[in-house]
């Protein structure tokens, strides 16, 4: 699942609770999605661990090329 | 033959092109590229059109007087003389005035290519997706040796360390630029866990950019199956490129900041959430408890046998109700009324007929006794349905059956 899916699924699920309608049984179902929900993301967000991968396919890097670097704004 | 010095060189070029009565004061008609109005107030310029270009040069005195404020594909007419400048050497234009004479050949293009692209629907908002919140890896079109490059690493470290990034280096101005950005862009798009793209670059001249106005280039990000952030030269600077992309970056380092999530910031938010679901649960359960708590303080659990007594007084009251219904003038009416409708019922002479009896008639009177009648009579019975003549045989009266 997507970072983004679980953790719209995730506030769903806490809207629902904080809005009370269930019964004891759905609520605690929902609880325990939620519970699983924020840890999936806890893990997506801490499993990144910042590579940087080059895909090389053209013959590039030996051009110097003027980019704007000289330009004083940022 | 004579050794010449470069000076030498110069000087005859000098020479010969001073000597070029066509070149003492020329119109010249083209368009404006490269423009750099240096600190001095000196102005410089190259003047092209599809075949040639020229370097140009308008000085500071000469500069002031220009009305309007010229720049890259401008197209203008130049009115100067054509020298060689021996220091730099180069033949160059010394205008003495400058006129704009409308849009340029390579404006004009860049709008028809707009406006056909823009009819195919290519730019449309609805096409817009939106951006991932957290990337899995995020794709970077860009030159590997860029400011651009460097803007971009430099926004994502300081948001999320974690952040994976994906670099696919393309040339970004010059020949074939264009179509070095289409493939990186492809390679990124097909790459495992690239979620999101960034293609730019960073700042520079109007001809810099334009590979970022090139048509295969614009469709490329159109149709690229991942989500395109462009971030093309600075703030002012707008290319087909970012009318296509799904969102447009002023510059590469704002790209990086659309794209890249602040890390602490999701992490605050993954904690709220996790708050809250707790606290939903138990307010939930606090509820319940109080509802419970609620309901055992009303008087039906505290005193059970109330119930019994209120239904018992419920009953009574009802049975007073009824009494003093009977006593008022609303049942005594009720009454008189249905007996009256019984006895009309009893008037309708047809009444008897319809059960069997019949109604016996002579000279249109009713007959109630059999001693109106003698053997002779013609009379008339009347029965429910219809009536029959009949004449009178015998009599009998009651006393004389018995």
């Amino acid at each position: 699942m997507k970072f983004e899916e679980a953790v719209g699924r995730l506030e769903a699920i806490v809207q629902r609770l904080e809005a009370g309608g269930d019964d004891l049984e759905a609520q605690l179902r929902l609880f325990e999605e939620g519970v699983a929900l924020s840890r999936s993301c806890e893990e997506i967000l801490g499993a990144a661990e910042g590579r940087i991968e080059e895909l090389l396919g053209d013959a590039t890097g030996d051009v110097p090329e003027d980019l704007g670097s000289e330009d004083p704004r940022p | 033959m004579e050794i010449l010095s470069v000076g030498d060189v110069a000087r005859v070029l000098s020479g010969v092109l001073e000597a070029e009565p066509r070149l003492r004061l020329v119109c010249v008609r083209g368009e404006l590229g490269s423009v750099k109005a240096h600190p001095s107030g000196h102005f410089y310029f190259t003047l092209k059109d599809e075949s040639a270009q020229i370097r140009g040069v308008m000085f500071r005195s000469r500069f002031r007087n220009v009305a309007f404020s010229p720049k890259d594909g401008d197209m203008v007419l130049v009115t100067g003389q054509v020298a060689f400048y021996q220091a730099g050497g180069q033949v160059q234009i010394y205008a003495e005035e400058l006129e704009q004479l409308g849009l340029g050949a390579q404006l004009m293009r860049l709008k028809e290519i707009k406006a056909r692209l823009e009819a195919e629907g290519l730019f449309r908002p609805e096409r817009k997706r939106a951006l991932p919140l957290l990337p899995r890896k995020v794709g970077i079109v860009t030159s590997s040796s860029g400011a651009a490059l460097r803007d971009i690493l430099q926004i994502a470290r300081r948001r999320h360390p974690g952040q994976d990034l994906v670099l696919a280096p393309a040339r970004v101005q010059g020949q074939g630029a264009a179509a070095e950005v289409v493939r990186a862009l492809r390679r990124l798009a097909a790459h495992p866990g690239v979620d999101v793209i960034i293609v730019g670059r960073g700042g520079g001249s109007q001809e810099d950019l334009d590979a970022f106005n090139d048509e295969a280039l614009v469709r490329a990000v159109a149709a690229c199956p991942v989500p395109v952030v462009s971030a093309v030269g600075h703030e002012t600077d707008i290319t087909l490129v970012d009318f296509a992309a799904d969102q447009r970056a002023p510059t590469p380092s704002a790209a990086a900041e659309l794209v890249v999530p602040v890390q602490r910031e999701l992490a605050l938010r993954l904690w709220e959430l996790r708050q809250r679901l707790g606290q939903g649960l138990r307010r939930s359960a606090e509820r319940r408890r109080d509802r419970l708590a609620a309901a055992l303080q009303r008087w039906p659990m505290r005193r059970p046998q109330e119930i019994l007594l209120r239904r018992r007084e419920q009953v009574q009251a009802a049975t007073r109700l009824l009494g003093h219904l009977g006593r008022s003038g609303a049942l005594r009416r009720r009454a008189r009324l249905q007996a009256a409708q019984g006895r009309l019922g009893g008037l309708d002479p047809r009444g008897p007929l319809r059960r069997g009896y019949a109604l016996v008639m002579r000279d249109g009177h009713g007959i109630t006794a059999a001693g109106q009648l003698r053997p002779g009579d013609r009379i008339d019975v009347q029965l429910a349905d219809g009536q029959a003549s009949a004449l009178v045989d015998r009599i009998e009266t009651e006393e004389e059956v018995r």
